[in-house]
């Protein structure tokens, strides 16, 4: 919290190399080029190195499951397939998911929004009542809680017990992202706007909506990445609040998927394990797409100072 | 307009949660008189449709409906006592604490409390003291419903079979020489084969490095030949029993009663060198990794085209497809340098405990548990057992007043016909039946001869399983402190040792675990002196 | 004085003391009620308000704002709040449907933690824990902030800002997905096992998942594989509030832009660093059970059972909530001494705090 100081300092002791820089115009060192060098080759290869493991991912939902199994995928598909495609699209179960967790990240989503950008405003203003008790109450979540199995006693005894209602409520209001949005409001919106409706005698639930919401559009939509994001993504809360296997999410049919492997008798069975291999391929790339189409599209929102306001 | 729709939705979302618990509380009020949870996989068939159902239902005129969680689902219940809607549970599979706990607790019923109106369950009590002692809870209450299925095959669960036409195909003049001198012929390979366990691993390199069933890779690299393959602590088939061979009573527990006490077979020097000869099985690829992490559908699954040189299973029916079965023979347990045989038992129990409980929520528990009596009727437990005789799994007939059970299923295998027809649970099917009321399955008499013939003989002296015990609370509670980091210890250290990846000695081992296993140790030694003395053979 | 004098003088409203925002706020009420004709007490007189009468006037007036917080801080209370409440059945012999403070409450003192802590594994639950969390740290710390560095020394902003995207990605790829591609590439039966077997290894591959060593590196690989990306923008966005001045001025002094990642880059970013330090220390012992779940088998217990694991393998799913509660309680505790620590070490240190 003292960061600003620092910066301060170090801005005044360089004022006067301002003027030199003018003078002579100075060229990159040699030493730099090596420099250049290297740091591209660690960037790269860390691109390769996140690249590769969804490249194989993808090559391997394409080729016979046989030849993956034998370690001859690895650089390009062979006897190209798409049966695995076609037994997914087969597959009830992974599609009465999908539209479970499209339902619970939609409504979740909504929930976690209304919750968590209100409550940012709310806390941004000084005027705020009790600003500092609630400011203390929310920070203490942050790292100290009842710890997992008291939080599912609780949640029985709301009746959330076996109910999916859970997948929609649970997480609600993410601390860290409130504060997210405090900083937010802090420091995007500008104070004039806010004192001239002040005078204007506008209300605070009139400021809210006319002036705040309209100058919020980034920071609404980085808060439904992030919530969108963990709804979309939780597999586990299905099991600890033991839901209805017709409810289930997405994430824990396809973690049934991956981790089990079902079987019979007769031939048949190894033929069932040949499209069992494949179909983990192909529903990882179709529980993953949609994240990964969601993201770029908020992506650019990133910069605008939202993700670093919430550690000033 | 736009804040208009914004703050629509947010009071809706605001309004959604306490419409939810509304719903989520309103409970499910049952149409039917019972309902029941029933474990069950979703490929069985519905409990509702089952014939053998409606017949009770018909025969006790009572409206019993069942619903259902699959055992994965159920695993992660952890409290399906307070299931909304429910009378009973089916297949509940409670460990002895929690059985209490909801018993002291008053969850369940106390079915003592209720046995003149359970004939068939009296009886059973009053005929088998043994299994009236089990079933007791350290207050001396009756909380659960048991299954009872007696026939003698729990306790051997390995059989070794090996593949001779691979044998054959290594013999050189009709014969194979082994290192041991001894020479096998043609005739030698009938069930019963002998071997001493130092020939039986040369015959299972050179499995792993011929190409037997000549694709043109051998199993060491890269082929499909696996030399010997089992589910390393599944219940059947596991590794215990080569273990056992040299020379103590192994089973996966490996805790067994020898001559009346309570015996850890890792605390015996024995066992820790069988690990380490085993180790070098695993780094040959005699042993495979898959051994230690398959589940037993994989293993059965890989194993139909006949690609394993040998495996344990307790029948090579289930693991090998029709037309390559006969191209397995039984091992004799393996020997060791000096000829002996040693086979362990396991502690696996024909009489399950907590198989069902009553709720004390049902409203009317007396008429449940009449129900529930019906089933331990010869007649209902077959039919529980094997699948009804509407569906096949019995002749329509009676034979001499047996039920004789159809062994054709056409296409399907004996044991999918069972795992889709068969409910299982309440059954007493014991010596008091077979022969007289049930004839017992072909399969179930093939083990037996089999058993008898090339398992039994060789059982570790003195050896026998641990029984259902009567724990105290407070026993109940350190066993449950102990005995499951205990049994996780020994288990990751066998497989690590095996595995060649162990970061410990077997002394550091020892130290590690010296007082879980008396701990464990002392609270079964005096749990079963008291079993023996309340059953009147001490 | 006037409302615009007043507002003139004053920086903005998020920077005014309480006292500067006072008389604002008191010019302002002057102005309107002088409109309107009627005027108060405390302006007739002229008398200074006491704290509570200009709380209370606040509070009047701008009150409305709690609504926006209110439906977030009672969520809190349920949810967080209320599960501090059951930390009492670390005290109890509970079972789901039993009253936490009833009659029938069965309290059986420090028994649970005796029990957890006799528990003949605890010791290696406990430094499993903390060498996967201290590897992490070690791992996972320094990574980000030499990814940001090198980054932001990339002439190109369109290479740079390309690369950033890449990078982020992964960070919202699923738990599942994660460790399902964890296991296609390292587990048996996997691309790295199928190779090495291709190559002449051994039959049996390396069967990572089922070396006890390899567990830790398999984690802290993969959470880095995640999340590095994720945790540099952070830094990113820090170094972009560097003065560019200062690079000249570097460069003059002949700095080679090596040698300027040193001199200026990362100490502009040492707040930064070093306010998450604080923070990844608070949560130093908190690994998520979820995804060492996911990645343990029965070959690799020996370093992948952790506290989390226990709690909800033993506390949860085998129905000894008394003391996955109490080993829970002990992880909690142990978090926050971790964060206080951190933060008055750090205060003393470099005069940065979080509180």
């Amino acid at each position: 919290m003292n960061m600003k100081n620092q910066q301060v300092m170090n801005n005044q002791d360089i004022l006067d190399l301002k003027a030199q820089k003018k003078a002579n115009k100075i060229k990159n060192p040699k030493t730099d080029i090596v420099y250049f060098v290297i740091c591209g080759l660690i960037l790269f290869l860390l691109a390769v190195i996140i690249i590769y493991p969804l490249y194989y991912i993808i090559i391997a939902s394409i080729s016979d499951p046989d030849a993956v199994m034998t370690g001859e995928v690895w650089l390009y598909p062979i006897k190209l397939t798409f049966s695995g495609y076609g037994q997914l699209f087969k597959n009830s179960d992974i599609w009465r998911s999908y539209g479970n967790t499209i339902l619970y990240t939609v409504l979740g989503t909504v929930f976690n929004v209304v919750l968590t950008i209100p409550a940012g405003w709310a806390l941004s203003r000084e005027y705020l009542p009790f600003r500092k008790l609630i400011m203390v109450l929310l920070i203490i979540t942050m790292f100290f809680g009842g710890g997992l199995v008291p939080y599912i006693i609780l949640c029985r005894s709301l009746g959330l017990y076996q109910n999916p209602l859970i997948l929609i409520i649970g997480g609600g209001v993410s601390v860290y992202n409130v504060f997210m949005c405090k900083s937010f409001f802090t420091s995007n919106v500008p104070k004039e706007v806010l004192e001239a409706a002040e005078i204007d005698g506008a209300g605070e639930i009139r400021t809210f909506f006319d002036l705040v919401l309209p100058l919020a559009k980034s920071i609404i939509s980085v808060m439904v990445l992030f919530y969108a994001v963990g709804h979309w993504n939780n597999y586990i809360d299905a099991y600890i609040f033991n839901i209805d296997q017709e409810f289930y999410p997405l994430q824990t049919v396809l973690n049934e998927l991956l981790s089990v492997t079902k079987g019979g008798e007769g031939d048949v069975v190894l033929e069932q394990m040949r499209a069992a291999t494949q179909i983990k391929f192909t529903s990882i790339i179709v529980a993953t797409v949609p994240i990964l189409i969601l993201y770029p599209m908020i992506e650019k929102h990133f910069g605008q100072g939202v993700l670093v306001g919430s550690f000033k | 307009m736009k804040k208009k729709i914004l703050a629509l939705l947010m009071a809706a979302t605001c309004a959604l949660p306490t419409l939810g618990l509304m719903t989520g509380c309103g409970g499910n009020k049952s149409k039917h008189q019972f309902t029941i949870l029933a474990v069950k996989e979703s490929t069985v068939q519905n409990y509702n449709d089952m014939p053998v159902f409606k017949k009770l239902n018909e025969e006790t005129g009572k409206d019993v409906y069942w619903t259902f969680n699959t055992s994965s689902q159920y695993s992660q219940n952890n409290d399906p006592v307070n299931t909304e809607g429910i009378d009973a549970i089916y297949h509940a599979g409670f460990s002895n604490k929690n059985l209490y706990a909801y018993g002291k607790r008053n969850r369940i019923v106390a079915i003592d409390n209720y046995l003149d109106s359970m004939p068939n369950f009296k009886k059973i009590l009053d005929d088998r003291p043994d299994i009236h002692e089990a079933l007791k809870s350290p207050d001396g209450h009756i909380y659960s419903l048991p299954r009872i299925e007696e026939m003698g095959l729990y306790q051997y669960p390995n059989i070794l079979f090996i593949n001779k036409t691979w044998i054959e195909k290594l013999m050189t003049n009709d014969e194979l020489a082994l290192p041991s001198g001894a020479k096998l012929t043609k005739e030698d390979l009938k069930d019963g084969l002998d071997l001493k366990r130092s020939d039986f691993k040369d015959i299972l390199q050179k499995f792993n490095t011929t190409d037997m069933d000549g694709d043109g890779a051998v199993g060491a690299s890269g082929g499909k030949e696996v030399p010997l393959q089992f589910v390393s602590n599944n219940w059947q088939g596991n590794i215990s029993d080569l273990i056992a061979s040299f020379g103590l009573p192994e089973n996966i527990e490996h805790k067994t009663i020898v001559n009346g006490q309570v015996t850890f077979t890792v605390e015996d020097q024995k066992w820790y060198d069988a690990l380490v000869e085993l180790k070098d099985w695993y780094g040959k690829t005699l042993i495979r990794a898959t051994a230690f992490t398959q589940d037993q559908d994989q293993f059965l699954a890989y194993g139909q085209d006949g690609r394993y040189g040998a495996f344990y299973w307790w029948e090579k029916e289930t693991v090998v497809n029709k037309d390559l079965r006969d191209d397995y023979i039984i091992v004799k347990p393996l020997a060791d340098d000096n000829g002996n045989r040693y086979v362990g038992v396991s502690n696996k129990l024909e009489v399950e405990k907590a198989e069902c409980v009553v709720l004390s929520k049902c409203r009317d528990v007396k008429g449940l548990l009449s129900y529930f009596d019906k089933f331990y009727e010869p007649d209902y437990s077959a039919q529980l057992n094997y699948g009804s005789i509407e569906s096949g799994a019995f002749l329509a007939e009676k034979q001499d007043g047996m039920l004789i059970p159809n062994d054709d299923h056409g296409e399907q295998s004996a044991d999918d016909f069972r795992m889709k027809n068969a409910p299982y649970g309440l059954v007493y099917l014991t010596d008091a039946v077979w022969g007289k009321t049930v004839k017992m399955e072909s399969r179930a008499e093939l083990r037996q001869q089999r058993l008898a013939a090339y398992v039994k003989p060789y059982s570790y002296e003195g050896a026998t399983n641990i029984p259902n015990l009567n724990y105290s609370e407070k026993e109940l509670n350190d066993l449950y402190t102990y005995e499951s980091s205990l049994g996780n210890n020994i288990n990751s250290f066998m497989v690590s040792v095996i595995r060649g990846s162990a970061t410990q000695t077997y002394e550091e081992f020892l130290d590690k675990n010296k007082s879980s296993i008396n701990t464990v140790k002392s609270i079964n030694q005096a749990a079963y002196d008291r079993y023996l003395t309340a059953l009147g053979k001490k | 004085m006037g409302v615009d004098e007043v507002k003139e003088n004053l920086p903005s409203i998020d920077e005014m003391t309480d006292e500067e925002y006072e008389r604002m706020y008191d010019a302002v009420a002057e102005q309107k009620t002088g409109e309107a004709g009627v005027c108060t007490q405390s302006f007739v007189e002229n008398k200074p308000l006491t704290k509570a009468e200009r709380w209370k006037m606040n509070f009047k007036r701008r009150g409305w704002i709690l609504l926006f917080i209110i439906p977030a801080l009672i969520y809190v209370l349920i949810f967080c709040y209320g599960p501090m409440y059951g930390i009492l059945i670390a005290f109890q012999d509970f079972m789901p449907g039993d009253e936490i403070l009833g009659s029938n409450t069965l309290w059986v003192g420090w028994e649970n933690f005796q029990t957890f802590f006799a528990n003949p594994n605890f010791k290696d639950y406990f430094f499993n824990t903390f060498l996967l969390c201290i590897f992490g740290f070690i791992v996972g710390f320094p990574l980000p902030i030499i990814v940001a560095l090198l980054l932001n020394s990339l002439p190109r902003p369109k290479i740079k800002k390309g690369l950033q995207i890449l990078y982020y990605a992964p960070h919202f790829i699923s738990l599942v997905v994660m460790v399902g591609m964890l296991k296609f590439i390292f587990g048996s039966d996997g691309l790295l096992d199928a190779l090495s077997v291709k190559m002449g290894g051994d039959a049996n591959g390396l069967q990572l998942f089922l070396k006890p060593g390899a567990f830790r590196p398999l984690f802290i690989f993969s959470g880095n594989w995640q999340d590095f990306g994720w945790s540099a923008i952070i830094y990113i966005a820090a170094l972009a509030g560097v003065d560019p001045a200062l690079h000249e001025a570097a460069k003059v002094d002949g700095a080679s832009r090596f040698k300027r990642i040193f001199s200026v880059d990362l100490p502009a970013i040492a707040p930064t660093i070093i306010m998450l330090m604080i923070l990844s220390v608070g949560n130093l012992m908190s690994c998520g059970y979820e995804k060492v779940l996911l990645m343990q088998t029965d070959g690799n217990l020996e370093t992948s059972e952790i506290l989390s694991t226990y709690v909800y393998k033993f506390g949860l799913m085998g129905g000894q909530y008394g003391v996955g509660t109490a080993a829970g309680l002990f992880n909690s505790v142990i978090n926050v001494v971790l964060l206080i620590i951190a933060n008055t070490v750090s205060k003393k240190l470099s005069g940065n705090s979080m509180w």
